[in-house]
């Protein structure tokens, strides 16, 4: 399948995304989460997810 | 409050110029240990596409020196007191964490596509249809999962996958390879994306070994 830089671009966000908001270090109890908004993390996430579908689509 | 980045062997922290907002990045140390935090005077962090960016360029300068453990985006503590006993608290499982994940990366696969063999998503006409369905998937996607891992497995000395993480991906992947075989795992995985025909293989990396923060993840 092709070769798409975009693509590659694309998908890293999604996996910056999926890694710093999902995983790392989390000690419950004495080190807080403090991210502002959820709903601006889960607008973000759906704009990711449909970014991703959208590379999807480009499968031939 | 204290904006913590990540974690690593007091020896190897380096000294970082910049973290979020461009605010100065400071040492914590306890111990063997130390953090890497800014001083954080809001009381919350936006998770806008600047910020994680931010966040990981610190990280990966982390990287560059030594093992390290990046905590996940947003991570405070209250002051520096506070910080150092949870560096005291669990410094046998960093210590430990933080050599097996010494000289290696996380590297990423993400396979875009739908499983093999089944229709696109469409409603069911049953409540029964719609589980048989969604195990149909799962199932789908295990396989396809389950015949391209070997491959990556074997430059690997852990790893962690997920079946239909969201619509159009049959799995993702983290692999914890050696510095080494960066090089190898981008070659295995283009050669994949070539061979198969239903889905687009998209590896990622060498990350900070997000996924392997902890010495007994799989």
């Amino acid at each position: 399948m092709s070769e798409l830089p975009a693509r590659h671009r694309d998908v890293t966000l999604v996996e910056l995304v999926d890694r710093l908001l999902g995983k790392g270090v989390v000690i419950s109890g004495e080190i807080t989460l403090a991210v502002a908004d959820i709903d601006l993390v889960n607008v973000e996430l759906r704009a990711l997810i449909a970014s991703a579908d959208a590379i999807g689509r480009r499968v031939p | 409050m204290i904006y913590v980045y990540a974690i690593a062997e007091r020896e190897e922290a380096p000294l970082v110029a910049s973290g979020l907002g461009g605010a100065p990045v400071e040492r914590v140390t306890a111990g063997s240990l130390a953090a890497l935090v800014s001083r954080e005077p809001v009381a919350s962090v936006e998770p806008s596409e600047r910020a994680l960016w931010e966040h990981e360029a610190v990280v990966e300068e982390m990287m560059d020196a030594g093992p390290v453990l990046p905590m996940r985006f947003g991570s405070t503590v209250r002051d520096e007191g506070s910080l150092r006993d949870v560096l005291r608290t669990h410094s046998d499982e960093f210590a430990r964490a933080l050599d097996r994940v010494r000289g290696r990366v996380e590297m990423g696969l993400r396979a875009i596509g739908e499983p093999a063999g089944t229709p696109s998503p469409a409603p069911a006409a049953s409540g029964r249809g719609y589980l048989l369905e969604k195990l149909e998937r799962r199932q789908a996607a295990a396989r396809t999962a389950d015949a391209i891992d070997p491959a990556f497995a074997e430059l690997a000395v852990a790893s962690s996958h997920r079946l239909l993480p969201s619509e159009g991906v049959v799995f993702t992947a983290a692999y914890l390879v050696d510095r080494s075989h960066i090089d190898e795992f981008e070659r295995r995985a283009e050669h994949v994306d070539v061979e198969r025909e239903d889905i687009e293989l998209v590896p990622s990396g060498p990350w900070p070994p997000y996924n392997f923060t902890r010495h007994d993840d799989a």
